[in-house]
């Protein structure tokens, strides 16, 4: 039965992390809050280590805005910096790449080292009489951990450490993405019309899978699907264990072939693998190719994803090839599923804008396996956590 | 074979792509058709492959398009052929063109999708020119959100 205006906003009749409300998207209020009480405290991937494989190379990124400077310093170790001259603020470097022993601040020529320290500054006389040198004017140090090549920042100086945090939840990871060196091959942006964890969400639920003509084909009826176990570790960090390799029938779709051949190590043939980071970094392998993906919150309504593809460094052009192109048949922003996924959430963020959704619904259950939403919900419980806001009622409306 | 014959072969697998008819499309590419788009990466200093296919894997694609959820409206590429450099023995040419993929929505609102460039090799050895391989090279990145489609 369709309901009435009443009985449309009325709460669900379901436990209070079995749905959230949607003006968790698109409250601006909310939206600033998570930049203070859940980026300001979470680690977030930011970019491989492949990326700047040598001394003195660099990357500028960029995390909730705020531009940032990972460095490879001569003794091999990546630091990271805010890529703002300490002088008047000017954005320190500007290309996306490079390697340089020093960076020289384009406005007024102070350079600092890739260490964060400040190394000159323009006529120094003339701060003579302030007494200010350059030993107090370097740049402001972000913690980093690196943690199977990927590279991780926290905002807070204070935060507990990546490896603590995190847990065992990557150890499916440690095989394929630890024992061999992979690099960056792909890396593509999109700016989507959508809320940051609306993206996530995707990631996390796996009901969704039957939007995709790929996954229904091929995912969901793999052996064992209905039976992967989810897990969530008490922050939000989140994998699935399937009772033995889940075996995707790639070939199932037209064209497709097997990735029986040359999978990532430790991988069986045609395998998949996922493992979700709170609060919105994902790494999912499928068999021969392996995709981060992260994004940047800009506004409610606004979120770039940026999605990396990696491959085996020194690995020959015709295995890289088939790398390139399995990667691609999913994941490219030409591949088959991509492109759906954007769609979905910005369909959803176009209701949640326009206030005729009320609620989302994470009430799927079946035992925590195959298609349950206890990911999701275990992840909104850390949100609330966080936040100190229920998802389903974040003013407190019916407390 | 005349120049106006290749130019119309270039601007015909536009207005086959335009129109999403896929058959006379590939009616136009040669038996060893080969098609891929790159994009070269700032963060990476290095072109990347987003699409890679020979004939075959091309005509798979295609025929699995009908069942993908896609972006709503039409695209119109807008193509102008800049140079046709026939080979010193006749048999292809080599024809560089610049493309405007333009996407109009179910409402009618027009928005530049992608901009790049086709380099093309031409087959000339038959009654009528084919396409035999198709390189198009993006300056855009952001493919926002995305296209199942050749470009």
């Amino acid at each position: 039965m369709a309901k009435t205006a009443v009985q449309w906003v009325a709460r669900p009749r379901l436990p209070d992390d079995h749905y959230v409300s949607s003006t968790i998207y698109t409250d601006p209020n909310i939206f600033q809050e998570e930049h203070q009480k859940i980026f300001g405290h979470t680690w977030k991937f930011v970019c491989h280590e492949s990326e700047l494989p040598l001394p003195g190379d660099f990357r500028t990124v960029e995390h909730v805005g705020k531009p940032l400077l990972v460095t490879r310093g001569q003794n091999g170790s990546i630091q990271t910096f805010f890529n703002a001259c300490p002088h008047r603020g000017a954005k320190l470097v500007n290309e996306p790449r490079g390697n340089a022993k020093n960076f020289t601040c384009f406005f007024h020529l102070w350079s600092f080292n890739n260490q964060g320290e400040c190394v000159s500054i323009t006529a120094p006389k003339g701060y003579e009489e302030c007494g200010l040198t350059p030993k107090d004017c370097g740049l402001r140090k972000v913690k980093t951990a690196v943690k199977l090549g990927m590279v991780f920042v926290n905002l807070d100086d204070n935060a507990e450490d990546f490896e603590k945090n995190v847990g065992d939840i990557m150890a499916c990871l440690e095989e394929p993405m630890g024992t061999v060196p992979l690099e960056v091959f792909h890396i593509h942006r999109v700016v989507m019309k959508c809320n940051w964890k609306q993206w996530h969400e995707t990631n996390m639920e796996a009901y969704h899978e039957w939007g995709h003509v790929v996954n229904r084909t091929t995912g969901i009826v793999a052996d064992g699907y209905n039976e992967m176990l989810t897990v969530v570790n008490e922050n939000g960090h989140a994998t699935v264990k399937p009772p033995k390799p889940l075996e995707i029938k790639y070939d199932k779709y037209k064209g497709w072939d097997k990735r029986e051949a040359n999978p990532l190590p430790g991988l069986t043939a045609s395998e998949f693998r996922v493992v979700d980071l709170f609060p919105n970094t994902t790494i999912i392998l499928r068999a021969t190719t392996l995709r981060i993906d992260t994004c940047i919150p800009v506004a409610p309504g606004v979120t770039i994803l940026e999605q990396r593809g990696l491959g085996i460094k020194g690995e020959s052009p015709e295995d890289r090839a088939e790398r390139v192109k399995h990667h691609n048949q999913y994941w490219g922003p030409m591949g088959r599923n991509i492109s759906e996924d954007v769609l979905f959430v910005e369909a959803v963020e176009a209701t949640n804008r326009a206030g005729t959704s009320e609620y989302g619904i994470l009430a799927r259950r079946q035992g925590g396996k195959g298609q349950d939403d206890e990911m999701m919900r275990a992840y909104y419980r850390v949100w609330a956590r966080m936040m100190g806001r229920k998802a389903s009622d974040p003013h407190g409306q019916n407390s | 074979m005349k120049t106006e014959t290749i130019q119309r072969l270039i601007y015909s697998t536009a207005i086959t792509l335009d129109a999403e008819n896929f058959k006379p499309f590939l009616a136009l590419c040669s038996e060893d058709f080969h098609y891929s788009v790159v994009a070269y990466s700032p963060d990476l200093g290095m072109d990347m492959t987003w699409l890679n296919h020979d004939r075959k894997s091309m005509q798979d694609m295609l025929a699995m398009i009908p069942q993908h959820v896609r972006l709503k409206g039409c695209f119109k590429r807008h193509v102008s052929v800049y140079f046709v450099d026939p080979t010193a023995d006749g048999q292809s040419a080599s024809v560089v063109s610049s493309v405007l993929l333009i996407h109009t929505d179910s409402v009618g609102v027009s928005k530049v999708f992608a901009a790049g460039n086709y380099e093309d090799l031409v087959d000339l050895t038959g009654d009528t020119p084919l396409l035999k391989k198709r390189l198009v090279r993006l300056d855009t990145r952001d493919l926002s959100p995305g296209i199942h489609i050749p470009v």
